[in-house]
C-alpha cells in the first residue's frame, strides 16, 4: 500500500469521504423524489461530414437545464413528461432549435450545420459558448485543429504539440523540441493518448516534429489539473488526441506539399450515414535530397534520414445502438550514416505503432458503454558497425490493454461515469549485443520487465444547486511487477555475476493506491465562476533521461521492487469569466503540487552502464514541488481570434544523493508568456502571429577549473544553478485561400450563378523567428590552447539553432 | 534537372541546420576554492604529487594563474603500511637543470614549459621507496590546518597477448595498431592505455617525447570479462605531427615503431580517469550531462591519488 506523502493526507481523504457521502445522499434524494420521467438520447453530428460532435450543449431554456454530448457525440437527458423547446449549441455552428414532445423515451440524432460566417469572421471551437465558466473542468483547454493550421508553422509543418506549448502552464523542452512540461511535471508525466492508445514518444526527428498529422486529427484536449477519475497513470497531464472518424457523407481528399514533407488524406463513406473511413499519410523528403546530392563515389554515400507516418480509421454503425471504430497509427523515423572509407555505419530506426478497436453500445437510453481493445508499441534501435565490430542496441515497450467505460445519465443533474482498465506491459529497457569478429561480448542478454497495471473508477458530475456543481470521483489503481525477471546485484569494482532470477508470472512487487479526485464550480451572479480542484495520482511508469535533451535513447521502464511508483497530488483554485457575449474567455488559476518517488540517474552514470545491469540500479530517488499562477484570455470569434497566456511559476527538486538542498528543476521557468493570434483580413487572406517569451532554462555549469595530467578539468557547481538567457521569438504567417465559389452564366437566362468549388486550395507562408533572435539551444564550455603554454582560453559558448526561417506549404482538398 | 529542383529546398534545409555560436557570460554559482591532488605511484618508481588549487571559472588563465595555483609548504606522506616517506617539494627554478629532462618525461611536460610556470611537485628523493605490485599505498596531505587522505593499490599488470599492425583498406601503407588483451575473469579490471612513437621523425628526433593518451584510453572489462579482447589504437601523437598529412592523422605508417603502456587501475582510480576523459570528450555536446568527476581523496580536496601498474610492449608496424 502506498504511504501518504505527509500528515495532511489522511485529513484530506477524510474530508474527501465526507464530500463523496454528501454527493451520494443528494443523488439518492434525486432518485427517491423523482416523478415519471422520460429520456431523450442520441448523437450529435456535423451535417456535412457526419463526424460526431464532442461537447455540444443541449439546453432547455424553460428549465434552465441541459446536457453535453460525450466523447462519442452521445447525449442523454431525462425530463418529466411534457413539451419542451430544445436548443443545441456548438461554437461555429448554427444553433438548432426543436420542439420536443416527451411522452415516452425518444432516441433522436441531431445534425448541426456549420455557421455561414459573416465576411471576415472566424470562430474557433470551444464546444459551447459558456463551457469555460459553466463546466467543472479546471486546467483543461480544448484546441481547434483548424485554427492550428493558420498559425505560423515551423518549416511549414502544422504541429499539435508546438501549439500545446503556447498554453499557460505548458512549456517546451528546448528550441524546436516536442517534449513538453506541464505545471512542473517531467516529460514522462504526460499521458499522451491517440484514440485512447498511449503514445510513448510523440516526436519525429529527434524531437523537432510531432507524430500527429493535423489532417487526421479531430480534437486536441489537454488536462493540466483537475484530472477526472476516468484518467490516471500520469502525474502531470493528459493530452487526448482523437482522430477524425472520416466523412460519411461524401468522398474527399485533403493534402499538402511542404518544404519538408507532403501529406495526403482520403476519406469517405463506406455506407452513407452508417460508416466511413479515413486514411492519412505523411512522408519527408530529406533522404531523397541527400541521395541527389551525395554521389555514389562519396565517402558518405548511403547517409540518409526520413520519417513517415500513417493513420487509418474506420467506423460503422451496426445497429442504432451499436457502433464500432477501428483505428491505427504507424510512424517510423529512419536515420542512417555511412562512412565508407572507415567502414563505419550507423542505422537508427525508431517509431510508434498503435491500434484501437472500440465498441460503442447504447445499453439503454440512460446508459452508454464503450469497450476498447488497445495496442501500443514503441521501439528504438541503434545498429553500428566498424570493420569486424558489430553493435546492436534495442529498447522498446509493448502494451496490450482493454478499457471498459460506462456513462450513466440518471437525471439532468447527474452524469455518472464508471469503469475499469487493464494493461499488460512488456518493457525492454535496454538490450545490447556486440561482437568483434568471433568474440561475443558480455552484454547481459535481454532482460525484459513484465507488469500488469489496472484501475477502477467512479465519478459523478452533478448540480448540487443551480450555482454549485461538483465532480467527485475515486480511482483505485494497482500495478504488479511479475517475472520472468533477473535482478542483478552489482557492487562497484567487483565482477558482477550475482543475480536473483524470478520465474515467469511470479509476483515480484505489488503496488496499489486510492486516488481521490474532486472539482467544484460555483457560478457567481455576474456569470463568472470560481472553481477548485484536488487530485491525487499514482504513476507506474518512469522515463530515465541521462541527457539534458530528450532523445529516443531515453529509457522507459515500469515500477519495480526498487523503483516505486511516482506519486503526486495537486490542488488548484481558479476564477473564470467570459466577456463581451462570450467572445472572450478569461481565467486565472493558481496551483500547488507535490511529487514523490521521482527518479534521476546517479552521479557518474553513463549510457553504457545500463547494458549489464537493471536500469533502476543506476537511479536515485527524490521529490518535487511546483506552484504557480496562470492567466489566460482567449478570443473565440470575430476577425481576430487567439489567446494570451502567462504563467509565473516555480518548480524544484530534492534528491539527497545528488545535492543536500532543493534545486530548481531543469525546466523551471519563472515567467512564460505566449501570444497566438489569427486575423482574418478578408475571405482570401488570414494572417497569424505567435510570440513567446520565457525565462531561460536552468543548467549546471562549472564554477572552477584546474589542470590534471595536462588537461583542463572543470569542477561543476550547484545543480541547475545557472540560467540560460531568456527565450523569445516571433513567428508570422499569411495564408491565402482561393475563392470558394465559381461564377458561371446560365446561357438561357444570362444570369450569373454562384456555385461552390469542389477543389479548394490554400497556401501558407510562414516566417519562423521573424526578428532572427539567437535563442540559446545549448551552452557549452569551450577551452582553447594549452594551459602550460599560456594561451589557454576558457569561455561559455551559446549555440543558437534556428535563425529566421521562411517556409511555404500548399494545401488542397476536394 | 533533379538537382536544380532540389536546390532551393536544400538551401532552406541548410539554413535550418545552420547554427550560430557566440560567447556569453552567465551568472554562475559562487566559486569555492578547493585543493587538487594529482598523485601517482608506479611499480619501480618513486611517488610524486602535484598539489594545486582550483581557479575561478572566470579567473585568469595565463601562465601566472597556473604558477599561482601551486600549493606550497604542504606536508605530504606516502606509506605502504610498513614504510613511510615524506615527499619533498621541488620547483623548476630550484632543481638541477640536468634533472629537468627526467622530470619532464615523468610529468609529460616540455622542460621549457616547466620552467616557464615554475612548475612545482612533491617527490620522494629516496629511491628506496618505490612502488611494488600487490601493495596498497596511503597518502596524507596536510595543507595548513586541513588534512586530506587517500589510498590506492598497485594491481597486477595486464596480460598482453600480442600486438599487430593492420593496414586499413584504401589507406595505402597506413593503418591502426591492434592490441590483443587476455582479461582476468576472476577480478574487475580497469585499464588505461598510452602510446609513444619512438621512431625518428623528419627532423631526426624521436617522434614522441612523452606517452600520450586519447579520450578513449580508460576502459574496463564490463563487456569482456574473462575474454581475449582485441582493440585498435590510434596514433595519438600524429595529431600534433606536421609530418603527417591530415588524411592519415590517427593512423600509423608501415615501419613506424610504437611503445604501448597498458596499465591496471583500481576501481576508484579508473572511475576518476574515465569520468575525466568523458568530461573532456563531452565539450560542445548538447546531449551530454554535466560530468561530476569522482575523487578518491577524503577531506574535501579533489583529484586522484593513482596507482598505475603498467605493462609495456613495442610494436613495429609491419603488416
Amino acid at each position: 500500500m502506498l504511504k501518504m506523502s505527509n500528515s495532511n493526507m489522511p485529513k484530506i481523504l477524510k474530508n474527501y469521504t465526507y464530500i463523496l457521502t454528501i454527493s451520494l445522499v443528494v443523488f439518492a434524494q434525486n432518485l427517491l423524489f423523482s416523478q415519471q420521467k422520460y429520456t431523450l438520447s442520441g448523437h450529435i453530428y456535423d451535417v456535412e461530414t457526419g463526424e460526431t460532435m464532442i461537447g455540444a450543449k443541449l439546453f432547455f431554456p424553460e428549465l434552465s437545464k441541459g446536457g453535453v454530448s460525450n466523447a462519442y457525440g452521445f447525449y442523454s437527458i431525462s425530463l418529466l413528461e411534457g413539451t419542451y423547446d430544445l436548443q443545441i449549441n456548438y461554437t461555429g455552428y448554427e444553433t438548432l432549435t426543436e420542439k420536443i414532445v416527451l411522452s415516452g423515451n425518444i432516441q433522436r440524432d441531431f445534425k448541426l450545420k456549420p455557421k455561414a460566417t459573416e465576411m471576415g469572421e472566424v470562430v474557433i471551437s470551444a464546444q459551447n459558448e459558456r463551457a469555460n465558466t459553466e463546466s467543472t473542468k479546471m486546467g483543461t483547454i480544448e484546441l481547434d485543429v483548424e485554427m492550428m493550421k493558420t498559425l505560423p508553422a515551423f518549416l511549414g509543418e502544422v504541429d499539435v504539440l508546438k501549439t500545446i506549448q503556447l498554453l499557460p502552464g505548458v512549456s517546451s523542452a528546448n528550441e524546436g523540441a516536442q517534449g513538453f512540461y506541464v505545471r512542473g511535471g517531467g516529460p514522462d508525466q504526460n499521458l499522451v493518448l491517440l484514440d485512447e492508445a498511449t503514445v510513448y514518444n510523440a516526436s519525429h526527428l529527434f524531437g523537432f516534429f510531432s507524430v500527429f498529422n493535423a489532417d487526421a486529427i479531430k480534437s486536441v484536449n489537454i488536462i493540466k489539473g483537475g484530472m477526472p477519475a476516468e484518467f490516471g497513470g500520469r502525474l502531470a497531464s493528459v493530452l487526448e488526441v482523437k482522430m477524425n472518424d472520416g466523412n460519411n457523407q461524401r468522398f474527399g481528399v485533403d493534402g499538402g506539399i511542404g518544404l519538408l514533407s507532403s501529406r495526403l488524406t482520403l476519406q469517405g463513406p463506406i455506407v452513407k450515414d452508417k460508416g466511413s473511413f479515413i486514411v492519412s499519410g505523411r512522408r519527408t523528403y530529406l533522404d531523397l535530397l541527400l541521395k541527389a546530392f551525395i554521389p555514389k563515389t562519396s565517402n558518405f554515400y548511403g547517409t540518409s534520414y526520413f520519417f513517415h507516418d500513417f493513420t487509418a480509421k474506420v467506423n460503422y454503425k451496426i445497429t442504432n445502438k451499436d457502433r464500432i471504430f477501428i483505428s491505427g497509427y504507424f510512424g517510423r523515423d529512419e536515420f542512417s550514416f555511412n562512412n565508407n572509407v572507415d567502414a563505419f555505419n550507423v542505422s537508427m530506426p525508431w517509431g510508434n505503432a498503435t491500434a484501437t478497436v472500440r465498441w460503442n453500445r447504447i445499453i439503454n437510453e440512460k446508459l452508454f458503454m464503450n469497450l476498447s481493445g488497445i495496442f501500443t508499441d514503441y521501439n528504438f534501435q541503434f545498429k553500428s558497425g566498424v570493420n569486424d565490430f558489430q553493435f546492436n542496441l534495442y529498447s522498446g515497450i509493448r502494451d496490450y490493454g482493454t478499457k471498459l467505460d460506462f456513462t450513466w445519465y440518471p437525471n439532468p443533474r447527474h452524469e455518472v461515469k464508471f469503469g475499469g482498465q487493464y494493461t499488460y506491459h512488456i518493457f525492454t529497457p535496454t538490450s545490447v549485443t556486440a561482437q568483434d569478429d568471433d568474440v561475443v561480448f558480455n552484454t547481459g542478454g535481454i532482460n525484459r520487465i513484465f507488469g500488469h497495471e489496472g484501475a477502477f473508477y467512479i465519478q459523478d458530475e452533478f448540480d448540487v444547486t443551480d450555482a454549485l456543481r461538483l465532480n467527485v470521483g475515486l480511482r483505485y489503481s494497482w500495478y504488479n511487477h511479475i517475472g520472468p525477471f533477473t535482478r542483478y546485484i552489482t557492487i562497484p569494482g567487483q565482477v558482477n555475476n550475482d543475480s536473483i532470477i524470478f520465474k515467469p508470472n511470479e509476483s515480484i512487487k505489488f503496488y496499489h493506491g486510492l486516488e481521490p479526485r474532486a472539482n467544484l464550480r460555483y457560478l457567481l451572479p455576474n456569470k463568472s465562476s470560481i472553481k477548485a480542484g484536488f487530485n491525487q495520482v499514482n504513476q507506474y511508469v518512469h522515463l530515465a533521461t541521462i541527457s539534458p535533451t530528450s532523445l529516443p535513447t531515453d529509457i522507459w521502464f515500469p515500477s519495480t521492487d526498487i523503483a516505486q511508483p511516482q506519486r503526486g497530488w495537486q490542488a488548484s483554485l481558479g476564477y473564470f469569466k467570459n466577456l463581451a457575449n462570450n467572445k472572450y474567455e478569461t481565467s486565472v488559476e493558481v496551483y500547488y503540487k507535490g511529487m514523490k518517488n521521482l527518479i534521476e540517474y546517479r552521479e557518474g552514470a553513463l549510457p553504457s552502464d545500463n547494458v549489464t545491469t537493471n536500469p533502476d540500479n543506476l537511479l536515485v530517488f527524490g521529490k518535487g514541488r511546483s506552484f504557480g499562477a496562470e492567466f489566460f484570455i482567449r478570443k473565440t470569434s470575430g476577425k481576430v481570434t487567439g489567446w494570451i497566456g502567462y504563467t509565473i511559476a516555480r518548480t524544484e527538486r530534492f534528491f539527497p544523493q545528488l545535492q543536500d538542498t532543493w534545486f530548481p528543476a531543469r525546466y523551471d521557468r519563472t515567467h512564460d508568456l505566449s501570444i497566438a493570434f489569427n486575423y482574418k483580413i478578408n475571405d482570401k487572406w488570414t494572417a497569424g502571429a505567435v510570440f513567446v517569451y520565457a525565462t531561460g532554462n536552468t543548467m549546471t555549469l562549472p564554477v572552477a577549473w584546474y589542470v590534471h595530467d595536462g588537461r583542463v578539468i572543470f569542477e561543476y557547481g550547484d545543480r541547475n544553478g545557472t540560467r540560460m538567457p531568456a527565450y523569445h521569438r516571433l513567428d508570422l504567417s499569411m495564408t491565402w485561400y482561393d475563392d470558394p465559389f465559381k461564377i458561371s452564366t446560365n446561357p438561357e437566362t444570362n444570369e450569373q450563378i454562384k456555385t461552390k468549388k469542389k477543389f479548394r486550395q490554400n497556401v501558407n507562408f510562414s516566417l519562423f523567428n521573424a526578428y532572427n533572435r539567437q535563442n540559446p539551444y545549448f551552452i557549452y564550455v569551450s577551452t582553447e590552447g594549452d594551459p602550460n603554454s599560456g594561451d589557454l582560453k576558457i569561455a561559455l559558448q551559446q549555440v543558437a539553432l534556428f535563425p529566421v526561417l521562411p517556409s511555404i506549404t500548399w494545401n488542397f482538398n476536394f | 534537372m533533379k538537382k536544380i529542383i532540389a536546390l532551393p529546398l536544400l538551401f532552406l534545409l541548410g539554413v535550418s541546420l545552420y547554427s550560430c555560436t557566440k560567447e556569453v557570460e552567465l551568472d554562475l554559482p559562487p566559486f569555492v576554492e578547493k585543493v587538487v591532488v594529482e598523485g601517482r605511484i608506479e611499480p619501480g618508481m618513486p611517488p610524486f604529487v602535484i598539489l594545486t588549487r582550483t581557479r575561478d571559472f572566470y579567473g585568469e588563465t595565463g601562465l601566472d594563474a597556473l604558477a599561482n595555483s601551486f600549493v606550497h609548504d604542504a606536508v605530504i606522506t606516502v606509506s605502504d603500511g610498513a614504510t613511510s616517506v615524506v615527499l619533498t617539494e621541488i620547483c623548476a627554478d630550484n632543481i638541477d637543470p640536468d634533472l629537468l629532462p627526467l622530470v619532464s618525461e615523468i610529468l609529460g611536460i616540455d622542460p621549457e614549459q616547466l620552467a616557464a610556470i615554475n612548475f612545482c611537485a612533491y617527490v620522494s628523493l629516496s629511491l628506496d621507496f618505490v612502488g611494488e605490485v600487490g601493495k596498497t599505498y596511503s597518502l596524507s596531505v596536510q595543507v595548513g590546518d586541513d588534512t586530506y587522505t587517500s589510498q590506492t593499490s598497485l594491481l597486477a599488470p595486464p596480460v598482453i597477448d600480442s600486438l599487430y599492425f593492420q593496414v586499413e583498406p584504401n589507406r595505402e601503407e597506413h593503418g591502426f595498431g591492434w592490441t590483443v588483451l587476455n582479461d582476468n575473469a576472476a577480478t574487475y579490471n580497469g585499464y588505461f592505455f598510452e602510446m609513444k612513437r619512438i621512431h625518428k621523425n623528419s627532423l631526426g628526433e624521436q617522434a614522441d617525447q612523452f606517452f600520450r593518451h586519447s579520450l578513449n584510453s580508460a576502459f574496463d572489462d564490463t563487456f569482456f570479462n574473462g575474454l581475449t579482447f582485441k582493440f585498435a589504437f590510434t596514433n595519438i601523437g600524429s595529431y600534433r605531427d606536421d609530418d603527417i598529412p591530415d588524411e592519415f592523422k590517427g593512423l600509423y605508417k608501415t615501419n613506424d615503431t610504437v611503445v604501448i603502456k597498458l596499465s591496471s587501475l583500481d576501481y576508484n582510480v579508473f572511475k576518476f580517469h574515465e569520468m575525466k576523459l568523458v568530461q573532456v570528450a563531452s565539450e560542445g555536446n548538447p546531449f551530454a550531462s554535466p560530468t561530476y568527476i569522482p575523487t578518491n581523496i577524503q577531506g574535501g580536496a579533489i583529484g586522484c591519488w593513482a596507482g598505475f601498474s603498467p605493462r609495456y610492449d613495442t610494436l613495429i608496424c609491419v603488416p
